[in-house]
C-alpha cells in the first residue's frame, strides 16, 4: 500500500504539465544525441548542467534522466541501421540488428528495440518502486571485491560474444585489455604506452574507439563495392509493413521478458552492472536458442533481449545512485553532479528526506518510456528511409559524422587521427576474420576491472582468498566458472549423444568439431 | 592466419616493452605492468592457437583499391585540416572520393559534398556550438 501511495505522489510530480514538457524535451534531445555519433549523453548532460540549476530539483533530474534513456534508444538506431554504437551498451545490438537491416528488416528491428525497451522500462520502474527502498542495506555490501568478481564474470560472457570463434574472441579480449592500459595508471601514477604524447595520458576514449572500429571500418568495407555490405532498402514503404511480423513478435516476447529481468537485477549492482546486462542477455538467449547458429546472422532474439536488458539496466542503475550515492557509470555520475548542485546528497537518507524527488523520478521513468515509444515508433519509417541513401553517399556521410563527432569530444584533431587509425585497424582485423565487438567490450571492462582489482587487493591485504570469502563474490566467480566450463562439456556430451544415436557406419562421418550449443 | 601472426608480433612487442618498463608486482600488490602482461599474453596465446588451427589453410586477404583510396584520403585529411580547416578539408576529400573512387559525376559529387558540409556546419558549429578548426588560412 505504501508503494502505491508513494507512486501516486511520484505521478503527481511527473505528470504536471511542466514536468511532462521537460520529459518530452529530454527524450527528444536524448534520442537526437544517441543518433549522432560523438556528442554522447555524458557530454550532453554535462553541457546542460548549467540549465538544470535554474530548474526545480525534481524537474532537473527528470530532464537529465530523459536524455539518458533517450540516448540509450537513439544509440540503438545507429547500431541497427549503420552499425555505429552510440553507447557501449549498444555494441551488442550492432551484431544482429545490423544483420536484420541488411535483410530488409531494419524497421522491424527498430520497432522491436522500441517496444522491448518500453516493456523493460515498465518492468524496471515497477521493480525500482518495489525493491528500491529496501535495496540500500543489501547494496552497501557491494564493494571492490564483489565488483572485481562481477567483471570476471563479464569477461567470461564477452568470450561468447560476436561472430568469430572463441579463440579469436580471446585474442580480441587481450587486445582490448592491452588498449585499456594506455594512459596514466591511477594507482602507481606510471605512464603506460604514452611515449611522451600528452594526448595519450588520459588513454583512448571509448567513443573514439567505437567510431573507428565500427563506423570507419564499415565505411571501408562499404567502399569495397560489395552491395551486400550496405543494408538494402525494404521493399515496402508503409509503416505497417515496417513493423515486426507475427513470427518476429513471437520470437521477441521471451527474450524481452528475460532481458528485462536480467537487466534489472544486473543494473542494481553498482559499477558496470547495466553494461554487462546487454551482453549477458545476448549470451543467455544464444544459450537458450534452438538455433544458436542464427545469432550473428540477424536473430530477432539477439536484438530483443539485449535492448530490453540495456534499458532495464540503465533504469535500475538509478537505484545505486539514489539509494547509495554510488554512480553506476559516467552519465549517472554527471546526474549525481546535478543533484549535488541542487544541494541534495544522494544516499540512503534520500528516500526519507526527499520522497517527492525519489518517487517523482521513478514515475517520470514510466512517462519517459511512454513518450519514447510514442515518439519513435511512428518515426521508424523515417529512420529506415536512411537506408535508401546510396552506398557511396552513405559512406561519405558516416565519415563526416564520425570525424566531426570525434573532434567534438575534446576539440582535438588528435582524437580524429586516433579514430581514423582505429578505423584502419578495425578494417584489417575484420578482413582477417576477427570480430571487433569483444575488443570494445574488453576495453570498457579492462579499465574497470584493473581499478577494482587494486582496491580489492588493498582491502584484502594482497590475499586472493578475499574473493572467495565474500559470498557475493564467490557466487559471481562460480557463475564465471560455470559460464566458461559448461559450453565445452555440454558440447562434448551432445556430440557423444548424437554419435551414440547414429548407426556405427554413419557416426564416423560426423565432423570432429560440432558447433557449440 | 597472417593477420593472427601480425597481431602476435604486435602483442609480443608490447609485452617486452611493458616487462622492461613497468613493475608486474610490487609490495605484495599488482604493479602497473600486470594488466599489459595479461592482455599481451592473451593475444599471443590466442593467436598462436589460431595459427596452429589454421595452418595449411590459405592465408592473407586481398585489399581492394577503393578502401586503400579511402585510407589515403583519411591520412591526407589531417594535414589538409591544418591548412584549410576541417569542413573544407572534409568537403575536398568527399568530392575526390565520390568523383574518382565512386565514379559519380563531378556535379553530383560537389552537390553531395556541399550538402554534407553545410549540414555539418549548421548542426555542429551553429546548433551544438562545436568550435570546428579553421585551419592556417582562415585562422588569421
Amino acid at each position: 500500500m505504501d508503494v502505491l501511495s508513494n507512486l501516486a505522489l511520484g505521478f503527481g510530480q511527473a505528470v504536471s504539465p511542466e514536468n511532462l514538457l521537460i520529459a518530452l524535451a529530454g527524450c527528444i534531445v536524448g534520442t537526437a544525441v544517441g543518433v549522432l555519433p560523438g556528442l554522447g549523453p555524458t557530454a550532453t548532460i554535462s553541457l546542460l548542467l548549467p540549465i538544470s540549476v535554474y530548474l526545480d530539483k525534481t524537474s532537473a533530474v527528470i530532464l537529465l534522466s530523459g536524455i539518458y534513456y533517450g540516448a540509450m534508444y537513439g544509440g540503438s538506431i545507429t547500431s541497427i541501421l549503420v552499425k555505429i554504437p552510440g553507447e557501449a551498451a549498444s555494441v551488442i545490438t550492432c551484431i544482429d540488428g545490423y544483420q536484420m537491416a541488411r535483410k530488409g528488416r531494419g524497421g522491424a528491428a527498430l520497432a522491436i528495440a522500441a517496444f522491448g525497451s518500453f516493456f523493460a522500462g515498465v518492468v524496471a520502474t515497477i521493480g525500482i518502486a518495489v525493491v528500491g527502498p529496501g535495496v540500500a542495506d543489501y547494496a552497501l555490501a557491494f564493494g571492490p571485491i564483489e565488483k572485481t568478481s562481477l567483471f570476471i564474470l563479464g569477461f567470461m560472457l564477452v568470450l561468447g560474444v560476436g561472430e568469430s570463434s572463441k579463440i579469436r574472441a580471446l585474442a580480441m579480449i587481450g587486445l582490448g585489455l592491452l588498449l585499456a592500459t594506455v594512459g596514466v595508471d591511477l594507482v602507481s601514477g606510471d605512464e603506460r604506452f604514452v611515449f611522451d604524447i600528452p594526448a595519450l595520458r588520459d588513454g583512448f576514449g571509448i567513443a573514439i574507439l567505437a567510431m573507428g572500429l565500427f563506423g570507419i571500418s564499415e565505411v571501408l568495407l562499404m567502399a569495397e563495392g560489395d552491395e551486400t555490405t550496405g543494408a538494402p532498402i525494404p521493399h515496402a514503404g508503409r509503416l505497417r509493413d515496417l513493423m515486426p511480423n507475427r513470427r518476429e513478435i513471437r520470437e521477441s516476447a521471451g527474450p524481452v521478458m528475460r532481458g528485462s529481468l536480467l537487466g534489472f537485477f544486473l543494473g542494481l549492482l553498482p559499477g558496470g552492472g547495466a553494461l554487462i546486462s546487454s551482453f549477458a542477455s545476448y549470451m543467455l538467449e544464444r544459450k537458450l536458442s534452438r538455433t544458436p547458429e542464427a545469432f550473428g546472422q540477424g536473430a530477432v532474439a539477439g536484438v530483443a533481449g539485449p535492448e530490453a536488458a540495456n534499458n532495464a539496466g540503465a533504469q535500475a542503475s538509478f537505484i545505486p545512485l539514489l539509494c547509495l550515492g554510488i554512480p553506476a557509470n559516467a552519465t549517472i555520475g554527471v546526474i549525481m553532479g546535478a543533484l549535488l548542485l541542487a544541494g541534495i546528497t544522494p544516499g540512503p537518507r534520500l528516500i526519507v528526506e526527499h520522497p517527492e524527488l525519489f518517487w517523482g523520478v521513478i514515475a517520470s521513468m514510466f512517462v519517459g518510456n511512454l513518450i519514447l515509444v510514442v515518439l519513435n515508433v511512428p518515426l521508424v519509417g523515417l529512420f529506415v528511409s536512411l537506408l535508401r541513401v546510396p552506398r557511396a553517399i552513405m559512406a561519405i556521410l558516416i565519415t563526416f559524422f564520425c570525424v566531426i563527432g570525434a573532434y567534438s569530444f575534446n576539440n582535438s584533431m588528435f582524437d580524429v587521427g586516433t579514430m581514423l587509425a582505429f578505423g584502419l585497424v578495425g578494417y584489417a582485423l575484420r578482413k582477417a576474420r576477427f570480430d571487433v565487438a569483444p575488443l570494445l567490450l574488453a576495453f570498457v571492462l579492462g579499465g574497470l576491472i584493473e581499478e577494482s582489482l587494486m582496491q580489492a587487493l588493498i582491502i584484502g591485504h594482497g590475499e586472493l582468498s578475499a574473493f572467495l570469502v565474500s559470498p557475493l563474490s564467490a557466487v559471481f566467480l562460480a557463475a564465471a566458472v560455470l559460464v566458461s566450463v559448461m559450453p565445452p562439456i555440454l558440447s562434448r556430451l551432445l556430440r557423444r549423444k548424437s554419435r551414440d544415436a547414429l548407426p556405427q557406419d554413419l557416426s564416423k562421418d560426423l565432423p570432429k568439431d560440432l558447433p557449440q550449443p | 592466419m597472417r593477420g593472427a601472426l601480425v597481431l602476435m608480433a604486435v602483442a609480443a612487442t608490447a609485452l617486452v616493452y611493458s616487462v622492461l618498463h613497468y613493475d608486474i608486482w610490487m609490495s605484495g600488490m599488482p604493479g602497473s605492468g600486470l594488466m599489459p602482461l595479461v592482455g599481451a599474453s592473451l593475444v599471443i596465446v590466442a593467436c598462436l592457437g589460431v595459427a596452429i588451427r589454421e595452418r595449411g589453410l590459405p592465408s592473407g586477404f586481398t585489399v581492394h583499391p577503393a578502401p586503400l583510396a579511402y585510407g589515403v584520403g583519411f591520412v591526407l585529411l589531417l594535414p589538409l585540416t591544418a591548412l584549410i580547416g576541417l569542413l573544407p578539408a572534409l568537403g575536398l576529400m568527399a568530392v575526390a572520393i565520390l568523383r574518382w573512387v565512386e565514379h559519380l559525376s563531378l556535379g553530383r559529387s560537389v552537390a553531395v559534398a556541399a550538402v554534407a558540409v553545410l549540414g555539418s556546419w549548421l548542426l555542429f558549429q551553429r546548433l551544438l556550438l562545436v568550435p570546428l578548426p579553421l585551419g592556417w588560412i582562415w585562422g588569421f
